[in-house]
């Protein structure tokens, strides 16, 4: 049997020791050869959480099938065991061998949001590595990053040795055989991160200087090596039917966020959404073959036994073969007593028909994303989402029995005014009108409910509205109480329920969305202070954060309300994604013209992806 | 047609959670392919009764549930298919077909729990155990301080002390379970402790490893007819 890493007694006094075993089924174990590449992957926030997250699980499979590589898992410890790792100097451990996470090769951490930097200083520190990259010596393992917050990765620069920009599939094993190739020939830590460097994909932050003028701004960014590219391109995979995929899912032991199989069924999306990231980091759309999906599918649920199968990807309705798949899937499924569950499917008649098929009708609603009360502001985000749309799917989702509705909106998005705040409300009370004009009062089944919730809007890298400028605290609440008391004073108020997100970690996310370098001291500052898990509102402390800005000497306002001019050098600039900044300034001034852009099959809009030579972009 | 599985929990596996066992034989189930029942409704869920939940920390020799199959093949069969989804730590010790009324049922019917206390070594080097334990154990009553929100009631541990014995430094206890008169193993243990003079509560040496506590077997039946919940109803 395997040791621990911790003792019976501190199992014993922790909130859900299972979290930290690491012996689930389907995890990997394997006997330590010499010369094996030792790979531990973190996902820095609690076991709960990071297990549902597919990016890592693709990782794992794809190293562990490698016999010269060993991945292994790592998540955030609780605050409970911090504290005891800490008062008892217990180093962190990888979950499957149980080993110190200071004797690996290689600690990948992935950044899929701002507010989880806190726990990776936390990692770092609990491992025993040197925060910053620059202190590290021979004997630390290279720390690199991925995922969603690498596209703007400067905040977190000085704490990672590497960054790998892209899609793990392509350029995973050029990582390793060149760590592999540089430990045969004798080189150091410093040598291979030059060589790393050239590996298409792979940022080493140490590799680049940035310098900064009079107003602020950078004045230039330069690599300082050779090896360094100017510019760091995006890697994708654009072969995704057959590509790694984790065919054996881990099954936890102990309740997760969501305990389930994913499946993924294609990556990018077709929609050009100005304020969403994710729509344009991952373009050109690319969808995943129907049969090897449903092959996938049912191999999954073999070999895991999960209840719920669940369907993955940006935008569900666009998967050209969603019917086929959804209708092959009820098959399997009901075979089985399987769930399955459709996020982010556009309420149309087809959804309507299968979710009434795969939910209780009565206990269940049907959700609407508009993100903007009117229709201008929507034409200015390029929601193509319109209210007769909306209206017109409400009232099929009233007539198959359904009376909940959820609405999403953001608050806060450039060019919004009060007539965009009230147009929200009268949205979701025409909604609710629609329920009581339309339905006769003996089908009806009990009152309408609708609840509406709203975020804040932050701007993100590589979006059109990469160049808006944000607000402060107090405005963005002052129009939450626009939006708030509006509801209250409508005639259906009792039906209608709206809350909003905090705005404290807007303006943090703000910061960490489009900082740079000079922001790292004061997360590091924050962390020293004892701060971490800032993703939980019981740990976030807004007070703190600003305090600590302050005493950095760091104007959260230049980050966040100032208007950057469209030649500004961004602090991402040096990466590219493919879609090309023009592109992106195009979009940015429709957005503010008010002008819609079509989407990816309606008419190509030159983003500038079609560089990777496949998906939605060669479909026609 | 209802099968009761008998099932051990050893190792690491001793940090699971009652819940989270549950769960794991519910998708083990699925692997197997075991035939079983669901409920009706939008969310069926597999017709499983698990008997009395295991301290967190305790491995097990003797854990239940019964499940409502709609066909099997032959014991063994199904003990094969079973243990193939099976983790390390946990088995598939034996199936057998029980009644279907309610009163078989594996938690309703349990009346006793076995259980194999194990000492650490130096904790055992310490005091004479064995010894104190014969004191202990030949008292005609054991009165203990029961503490709820609203009273302190006196109750009597002895009888619910059924049998005990010391052997190779371990200590075997059968006390009562269930829902008319049960005690918990670390509350004996903080009895025997106090009236020995060991200061320390049954739960800290638990808790820190000074004891380590494994069920053996579950029983139903009266107190001088015991049956393991492993030998009701017949073999498939
Ligand atoms: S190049 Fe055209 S089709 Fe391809 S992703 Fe960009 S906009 Fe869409």
């Amino acid at each position: 049997m395997r040791k621990l890493a911790l003792p019976h007694d501190v199992l014993m006094s922790v909130d859900k020791p299972a979290r930290y075993l690491g012996n689930e089924l389907n995890s990997v174990h394997k006997d330590l050869k010499p010369g094996m590449v030792r790979y531990v992957m973190c996902f820095p926030d609690v076991y709960d959480v990071g297990m549902c997250h597919l990016g890592l699980p693709i990782i794992y499979e794809m190293l562990n099938r490698r016999e010269d590589i060993w991945c292994e898992r790592l998540y955030s410890p609780w605050p409970d065991l911090d504290r005891i790792m800490r008062e008892r100097h217990i180093p962190l451990f990888a979950l499957e061998s149980q080993d110190p996470v200071r004797d690996f090769d290689f600690l990948g951490i992935t950044l899929q949001y701002e507010m989880c930097y806190t726990n990776i200083l936390q990692v770092l520190d609990l491992a025993g590595i040197p925060l910053l990259a620059k202190d590290r010596g021979e004997d630390d393992p290279i720390v690199i990053g991925g995922g969603p917050c690498t596209y703007n990765p400067e905040p977190m620069a000085d704490f990672f040795d590497m960054f790998y920009i892209g899609e793990a599939e392509t350029n995973m094993y050029d990582v390793v055989d060149e760590y592999k190739a540089a430990r045969a020939k004798g080189l150091g830590r410093r040598e291979y991160l030059r060589r790393a460097a050239s590996i298409p994909g792979i940022y080493v932050p140490s590799l680049y200087d940035v310098t900064y003028g009079g107003d602020g701004t950078i004045a230039s960014f330069t690599p300082n090596c050779p090896e360094a590219p100017a510019k760091v391109k995006r890697v994708v995979e654009m072969n995704l039917t057959g590509s790694y995929y984790p065919e054996k899912p881990i099954v936890p032991f102990m309740r997760i966020i969501q305990d389930r199989v994913t499946l993924e069924i294609m990556r990018g999306c077709i929609r050009g959404c100005r304020f969403c990231q994710a729509g344009s980091v991952y373009k050109p759309q690319r969808e995943k073959d129907l049969d090897w999906l449903m092959d996938l599918a049912r191999r999954m649920l073999d070999e895991t036994g999960q209840e719920e199968i669940c369907l993955s990807s940006l935008s569900s309705s666009d998967y050209s073969q969603i019917e086929p798949l959804i209708r092959g899937l009820i098959d399997e499924c009901n075979r089985r007593m399987v769930n399955i569950s459709l996020p982010s499917l556009r309420i149309d008649e087809f959804s309507l028909e299968v979710m009434k098929l795969l939910t209780d009708v009565r206990s269940s609603s049907v959700t609407f994303a508009p993100e903007a009360g009117t229709q201008r502001l929507r034409d200015v985000i390029n929601k193509g989402l319109t209210e007769e749309d909306i209206l017109d799917g409400a009232l099929a989702a009233f007539k198959a029995g359904w009376n909940k509705v959820k609405f999403y909106f953001m608050l806060g998005q450039p060019t919004e005014t009060r007539e965009d705040l009230l147009g929200l409300v009268d949205l979701c009370e025409k909604v609710a009108m629609k329920y009581y004009d339309e339905i006769p009062k003996e089908e009806r089944q009990g009152r309408i409910q609708i609840n509406a919730s709203s975020s804040f809007f932050v701007p993100k890298p590589f979006t059109p509205f990469q160049w808006a400028t944000m607000l402060h605290k107090d405005e963005y609440l002052e129009r939450a109480y626009i939006v708030k008391d509006s509801f209250k004073n409508t005639r259906n108020s009792r039906a209608l329920h709206y809350q909003y997100n905090d705005a404290d970690i807007t303006i943090l996310e703000g910061i960490f969305a489009r900082g740079d370098r000079r922001i790292a001291p004061a997360i590091l500052e924050a962390y020293k202070k004892g701060q971490i898990y800032d993703a939980w509102s019981e740990y976030f402390n807004y007070d703190l954060w600003m305090e600590t800005f302050a005493e950095c000497g760091i104007d959260v306002d230049f980050y966040n309300v100032r208007a950057r001019s469209l030649d500004e050098i961004l602090p991402w600039d040096f990466i590219d994604t493919g879609v090309s900044k023009s592109f992106l300034r195009r979009e940015w001034e429709k957005a503010l013209r008010g002008e819609v852009s079509p989407n990816c099959r309606e008419k190509c809009a030159g983003c500038g992806a079609r560089v990777y030579g496949g998906g939605v972009c060669f479909e026609g | 047609m209802k099968v009761r599985f008998r099932f051990s929990k050893e190792g690491e596996t001793c940090y699971l959670g009652h819940l989270d066992m549950m769960r794991f034989f519910q998708k083990a189930i699925r692997r197997a392919h075991i035939d079983v029942a669901y409920s009706q409704g939008f969310n069926p869920h597999q017709i499983l009764s698990f008997a009395s939940p295991l301290g967190l920390g305790m491995t097990s020799q003797g854990e239940y549930f019964d499940a409502e199959l709609k066909s099997c093949g032959s014991g063994r069969e199904l003990l094969e298919a079973i243990n193939g989804a099976m983790t390390e730590g946990i088995r598939v010790l034996g199936v057998r077909r029980i009644p279907d009324e309610g009163k078989y049922n594996a938690m309703a019917a349990l009346t006793a729990c076995s259980y194999m206390v194990s000492f650490d070594e130096s904790f055992a080097a310490e005091y004479d155990l064995c010894g104190m334990w014969q004191r202990f154990i030949s008292r005609d009553s054991i009165p203990v301080i029961k503490k709820t929100k609203t009273q302190t009631v006196e109750t009597d541990l002895r009888p619910l002390i059924l049998d005990s014995g010391f052997s190779s430094g371990k200590l075997r206890l059968l006390l009562a379970a269930g829902s008319v008169e049960s005690v918990k193993a670390v509350a004996v243990l903080s009895a025997f402790f106090e009236s020995s003079g060991i200061p320390l509560s049954g739960e800290q040496a638990f808790k820190t490893g000074t004891v380590r506590i494994e069920r053996l077997d579950q029983f139903t039946g009266d107190k001088d007819k015991l049956t393991s919940l492993g030998e009701v109803g017949e073999e498939i």
